[in-house]
């Protein structure tokens, strides 16, 4: 290879990698604006959810410990201006039919469901007469404290169970904190 | 006005007989996946024409200084850096997109209706014309998206962009909304279409074959005579 061919086989690779190192710092600039402005939106968006799921005056998040703690479960404790806790909102994230759900369970005093919303859904498989995410099947969850006794929907049995998994979760998360 | 004329030729052309996803199956992908609402049919569309459009006219300003045997791949970064700020920006200001899109915001980078333009974009054309056949392109398979996304939310919802139509008076079939659902609505509107261009097609074959042979009586069958006077003369 003589010094010329060479030079003219090194010009499109230089290219290739101007390119790609502009394009790389460009992502980074636009991520590096954005950033914070992505967490607060993603903070207001659970607490708009939280608020949803379990009314009370204020909000505090709780700290998991021991089982509870896989890294992506969140507590939340509603309390009354007073301090009284008036219960919890369990966010947490189970496997569905074709990906995660991710939920969040308002468990009032009583160990009672107050209401079940879907967050965010890579697959929420829609039956064969209604869909596994709509609020007809979700508000079968509120005022029981057994999920157990919502029938699944035909055809949509994976993503029944997967919702089903994360209301029993939220309210054992809630029996451990009250007994201790 | 020949010009105007052209374009809505172009228009129409985009929309029916080369249809991407309808007439040449490009980007069956995104229109089975995220068709299962009028809004993210929509939204998905509006994103791909966006892409196409920044990446076209990017590829235009870049094409005296990327050699064509990394015409692709640069081609590629480009699309790929668009589509991630545009879901950086949307998890920012609008993170329902996001999340509605999930794995498809991403995969818009190797849509196959933006890959197929990447050519087109490379050669010397005006700016004016890659931005308006993109913006053509674009549009159509955002309107081609949305038609499926509306039939399919219609069918089984009983809703059009949230709004109740038929819900209440007639019982949804939640079949449209499910994956089987998409390819029988697919192949549904892929037959109706193929039917229009196919008709509109015949008629313009037959259209000009009349203006020929209208032609050929006007100058009395000639033509040939006078073409072979020229011969002779040249001879």
């Amino acid at each position: 290879m003589n010094k010329s061919e060479s030079k003219s086989n090194a010009k499109p690779i230089l290219i290739l990698i101007l390119i790609f190192v502009i394009s790389a710092a460009i992502i980074f600039l636009v991520n590096l604006i954005t950033e914070s402005r992505q967490e607060s939106a993603e903070n207001e968006r659970i607490m708009q959810t939280v608020s949803q799921v379990l009314p009370a005056e204020k909000y505090e998040s709780v700290k998991l410990m021991g089982l509870d703690n896989d890294g992506e479960t969140q507590l939340f404790a509603g309390m009354l201006k007073n301090g009284d806790i008036t219960g919890y909102a369990v966010i947490c994230t189970v496997a569905g039919n074709g990906g995660d759900i991710k939920t969040a369970v308002g468990v009032s005093n009583g160990g009672v469901i107050s209401k079940v919303v879907i967050m965010k859904s890579d697959d929420i498989t829609p039956g064969f007469f209604q869909s596994a995410g709509s609020d007809d099947y979700l508000k079968q969850f509120e005022g029981i404290s057994d999920a157990n006794v919502v029938s699944p929907i035909p055809g949509a049995e994976t993503s029944c169970s997967a919702i089903k998994d994360a209301v029993n979760r939220a309210i054992e998360i809630y029996g451990n904190y009250q007994t201790n | 006005m020949k010009k105007s004329n052209g374009t809505a030729n172009r228009l129409v052309k985009s929309f029916l007989s080369e249809n991407s996803v309808l007439r040449l199956a490009l980007g069956i992908c995104p229109a089975l996946a995220v068709t299962a609402s009028a809004v993210s049919g929509f939204s998905m569309g509006i994103l791909t024409l966006i892409v196409l459009v920044c990446s076209n006219l990017t590829m235009y300003a870049l094409r005296r200084l990327i050699p064509k045997s990394v015409c692709i791949p640069v081609y590629l970064i480009i699309t790929a850096l668009f589509v991630t700020v545009l879901q950086i920006l949307s998890k920012t200001f609008l993170p329902v997109l996001s999340d509605m899109l999930g794995i498809y915001f991403p995969l818009i980078t190797v849509n196959c209706v933006i890959i197929g333009s990447a050519k087109s974009s490379a050669e010397p054309e005006s700016a004016v014309n890659i931005l308006l056949d993109s913006l053509i392109m674009g549009a159509a398979f955002a309107l081609t998206l949305s038609a499926i996304g509306i039939i399919r939310e219609l069918i089984g919802c009983g809703t059009v962009f949230g709004f109740a139509v038929t819900k209440g008076y007639i019982q949804p079939l939640l079949l449209a909304v499910t994956v089987p659902g998409g390819f029988l609505t697919l192949g549904f509107l892929a037959a109706l279409v193929n039917k229009i261009a196919d008709k509109d097609e015949k008629k313009a074959a037959e259209d000009a074959e009349y203006a020929e042979s209208s032609d050929y009586a006007e100058n009395g069958g000639l033509s040939e005579n006078n073409s072979g006077e020229e011969e002779d003369i040249t001879l």
